[in-house]
């Protein structure tokens, strides 16, 4: 064949497959992003991953740093699994996706161990328990297993931002509330002391934690009644 | 089948799979030891020196000036003889309780300020429930009295064992009290369990819910003993 001919024949086809691949930030890959952040809140609409948010909030700073832990096992952990989807055997399924969500944390908690060794202290189990962490076995199974390494990436990048989302919107109640302080500085100028204010002891309890979910779920559902039913 | 569901697949998956992460893992750890190991050291100093003196807003290198300014390293031997030539900060105190009592070699730091009044600061180390505990005790130079305490755990339970490190009432409770009675025996420190008990100079509250990590705690205490020869020769 000539060398006109197959390119004549060649061009429809490969303009087809153009068209048939998505840009890396197509608006359904951007929504597997901001998604999580609302509609579809780990925390606060498929309420999982609700006891670390309760333990690691009494300060902004650790709950910064677990938002960032999560968020990296998450996108790669997802990322992992969706590259491997296809060779995974059924049978070690859950065991593989569990020891590729292992190793990760151990990364994390070796790497903080080297670069933020105080936090690493205040952290120490926590950072243990994202491998129980339902937010991440949760979104390897219903998404990784059966979607493409970007949008499984993307996915895992969605649901830790989420999570992290309220994490710190819960740390930063207590923070305040509790302690008077946000991020280890002071806030709450010392004149509010003087005449009778108190910090609010309560907000150092997990207990308080639930509370302020609670109320987050409130305002969520409250704005979009669409939810009220979901779980 | 297909070639993913065989047996001989699943198998050879499995070791492959686990032989490679096993790889990277230990590849990172060994990358990031020294760091970790630089990071145990400066924590360690700051227990020692906290208990003596203030270390607020010191970075790492100002720490470590002020301790090898102000510390003095001393290394005993189980009959209380001082032992040239083996630093204290680089004993493996876990090491040494493994052996037998007479073979220990024990570390203790030595504090002096500037009216000439001296700190013993002493590491102990005991296990609590899930693994080991540690306290850093600073005694006055009679080897009795408590002036301060810093208590480190490896992984207690938040809100339970662990109060022995976060909770201030646990630790300040032990300032003022003595290893030592009135005769000069030695008596240790107990902990007793629970909160709101009657106190003597001997005695003090253990954490509510935590009975195992208390118990743990006594018997650290009890590990003074190691140092009575020393602090007895001190005395004559």
């Amino acid at each position: 064949m000539s060398d006109s001919q197959t390119s004549v024949a060649s061009a429809p086809i490969a303009q087809a497959k153009v068209q048939a691949k998505e840009a890396l930030f197509s608006k359904k890959n951007r929504r597997l992003v901001t998604d999580p952040l609302f509609e579809n809140n780990p925390i606060t609409v498929q309420v999982l991953g609700v006891c670390s948010a309760l333990a690691v909030t009494t300060q902004l700073r650790p709950a910064f740093v677990m938002t960032l832990s999560v968020i990296f096992v998450l996108a790669l952990s997802n990322l992992v699994t969706s590259l491997l989807r296809k060779t995974i055997p059924s049978r070690v399924r859950m065991i593989v996706q569990l020891t590729i969500i292992a190793s990760l944390v151990t990364i994390v908690d070796q790497f903080l161990r080297a670069f933020a060794y105080d936090v690493s202290l205040q952290l120490s189990v926590y950072i243990g328990l994202i491998i129980t962490n339902c937010i991440v076995m949760g979104r390897l199974e219903a998404f990784a297993m059966a979607n493409k390494p970007w949008k499984s990436f993307l996915d895992g990048v969605g649901n830790g931002l989420g999570y992290g989302a309220i994490l710190i919107a819960v740390a930063f109640f207590r923070e305040l509330l509790g302690a008077g302080k946000l991020f280890g500085v002071q806030v709450v100028p010392q004149f509010m002391y003087d005449i009778g204010y108190v910090d609010n002891g309560i907000m150092l309890t997990s207990a308080a934690a639930m509370f302020v979910i609670a109320v987050l779920i409130w305002i969520q559902r409250s704005r979009n009644p669409g939810l009220v039913d979901v779980s | 089948m297909s070639k993913v569901e065989t047996n001989s697949y699943t198998f050879g998956y499995a070791m492959v799979f686990t032989a490679t992460i096993a790889v990277i893992l230990a590849l990172v750890a060994t990358v990031m030891k020294p760091m970790q190991e630089q990071n145990r050291e400066h924590a360690k100093r700051v227990s020692i020196l906290s208990t003596v003196t203030g270390v607020d807003g010191a970075d790492k290198g100002e720490i470590q000036v002020m301790f090898d300014e102000k510390i003095e390293q001393i290394v005993i031997d189980a009959e209380g003889n001082i032992l040239e030539g083996v630093n204290a900060f680089d004993l493996d105190v876990a090491k040494e309780y493994k052996k037998d009592a007479p073979d220990r070699h024990l570390p203790l730091y030595l504090f002096e300020d500037v009216s000439g009044e001296k700190t013993y600061v002493i590491p102990l180390r005991g296990s609590g429930l899930w693994g080991w505990i540690s306290v850093f005790l600073a005694l006055e130079d009679d080897g009795s009295t408590i002036k301060a305490t810093v208590f480190e755990h490896e992984t207690e339970t938040p809100g339970l064992g662990a109060e022995i490190k976060d909770a201030p009432w646990f630790r300040e409770q032990f300032v003022g009290k003595k290893f030592f009675n009135a005769a000069g025996e030695y008596v240790s420190i107990d902990v007793l369990k629970g909160r709101g008990n009657s106190l003597t100079e001997h005695t003090v509250d253990g954490v509510s819910g935590s009975t195992i990590t208390s118990r743990g705690v006594a018997a650290m205490l009890q590990r003074l003993q190691g140092y009575e020869q020393y602090f007895n020769s001190l005395k004559s």
